[in-house]
């Protein structure tokens, strides 16, 4: 049995301690918000946060989270940061297909949590390990400054 | 753009049959099972249905059925903005549904009987099929209230979801007509919009696809969870054109969760799992 902390809530689950976070989440919380992209670390769109920090949770066992703050984006609107980027990103219409915007909104929070006024160097470097095919980079970036604009 | 348009129109001719069946289904006042937003099949509040791509809701909800696919390019968001201007809509109170698979009745018009999206043709094929569908739904309600106020249908407006005649100063929003809307034939003899008078066609819109794609909520294809279904995980060779010797299934079946293992015609073995066992247990020899 793992315990896990998951958007507050506390959860017992019967998984193998060596199964990837990521499919803990969606498989046996379904909590199917979080995408599965290369299962490599490579392309960001499993991106959660443990304990506020992005991390890619298709290569990390939940056996190294256990207890640890989980927060997914379907609980991300539950704080101030986490609202303030949700707000944005629909403000602007980030989206195109969706499929990699759950983890990017996952960093987004992360960086904005710790640097409130990021440049667009700031932007470019928390944000390069998450890809995007439809190409929205664009706009992510301006709605992550939007929202450092809101929470001035 | 005008072979574009010519096309359209003989493809929207040749393809009559579904169209025609969706113009043909009764326009219900009766409660619909509507599909539900994940397909539970729910039963609704009283909905005005007048065709395959159109319903309105008591509540004023205007609900575009998509018959082409989402995949970034904005489809949804495009095609509503069409039906939801020739019906004068308020398009803060449009939302749009997939439509659920019948390709009698939302076939692509540019390839016969199938029902697809790809080629650039979705908004191309729909165009002249959504305005006439949001044409069709404005003259009932018009007609509704032109019955039930006993004026003219030619002297009333229709503006953002709201249906007035200002010379009784009387007014009904979309679903407070939408019962009595719902019991009148279909109109077939449709005027559609000048282009000049395009309120939501050519402007920038708000997409319909930005707060189920900011919350977790959209559904992808792998997010569908069918009740005992199975997932099947590919290993791949470790370089082109490999092919495999032989593998050894124990230690992936030892995995919980894990039914089968079974080597697929291309000649990779794929691991047959439960969800919640999708981890790689084992790696075949080769």
């Amino acid at each position: 049995m793992i315990k896990l902390d998951v958007n507050g809530k506390q959860h017992q689950l019967d998984v193998a301690p060596d199964t990837p976070l990521l499919w803990a989440l969606r498989d046996t919380l379904h909590l199917t918000g979080t995408k599965y992209g290369c299962g490599q670390a490579l392309c960001g769109a499993c991106t959660v946060q443990v304990d506020g920090a992005p991390t890619r949770s298709c290569v990390t066992p939940v056996s190294a989270v256990a207890g640890r703050k989980i927060t997914t984006i379907e609980a991300v609107n539950t704080d101030r940061v986490g609202k303030a980027v949700q707000d944005a990103w629909r403000k602007l219409d980030v989206v195109q297909c969706g499929y990699c915007q759950s983890g990017q909104i996952m960093s987004a929070v992360s960086l904005l949590r710790q640097n409130r006024r990021p440049s667009d160097d700031d932007i470019d470097n928390a944000m390069s390990g998450n890809l995007c095919r439809c190409a929205t980079y664009v706009r992510i970036r301006a709605a992550i400054h939007e929202a450092a604009k809101t929470l001035a | 753009m005008n072979t574009i348009e010519n096309l359209s129109r003989r493809r929207f001719l040749q393809g009559g049959a579904g169209l025609t069946l969706g113009f043909c289904l009764p326009a219900l006042a009766a409660p619909l099972a509507g599909p539900g937003k994940a397909g539970e099949g729910v039963v609704g509040p009283i909905h005005f249905e007048p065709n395959a791509f159109l319903r309105i809701g008591t509540d004023n909800t205007v609900t575009v059925l998509s018959k082409h696919l989402e995949m970034g390019q904005g489809t949804y968001t495009g095609l509503a903005t069409i039906l939801a201007d020739e019906l004068d809509a308020d398009w803060n109170r449009v939302r749009v549904e997939g439509a659920p698979a019948d390709a009698k009745r939302y076939n692509n018009l540019f390839w016969g009987p199938a029902q697809g999206t790809g080629g650039s043709t979705a908004m191309a094929n729909s165009w002249e099929q959504m305005r006439r569908a949001g044409a069709a739904g404005r003259a009932m309600l018009v007609s509704a209230a032109a019955i039930k106020w006993n004026v003219p249908a030619a002297e009333i407006m229709v503006r953002d979801g709201v249906v007035s005649h200002a010379k009784s100063k009387r007014r009904a929003s979309f679903g407070e007509l939408a019962v009595d809307a719902a019991t009148l034939p279909v109109p077939t003899d449709l005027k559609l919009k000048d282009p000049k008078d395009f309120r939501l066609i050519g402007k920038q819109v708000k997409r319909k696809d930005s707060a189920d794609k900011t919350n977790g909520q959209a559904r992808f294809t792998q997010d569908v969870q069918l009740p005992g279904m199975l997932v099947a995980v590919v290993a791949h060779p470790p370089r082109f054109g490999a092919t495999v010797k032989s593998f050894d299934a124990r230690r992936a079946k030892a995995v919980k969760g894990v039914v089968d293992v079974v080597q697929i015609p291309q000649g990779w073995p794929c691991w047959r799992a439960i969800p919640g066992a999708r981890r790689r247990g084992a790696t075949p020899s080769r």
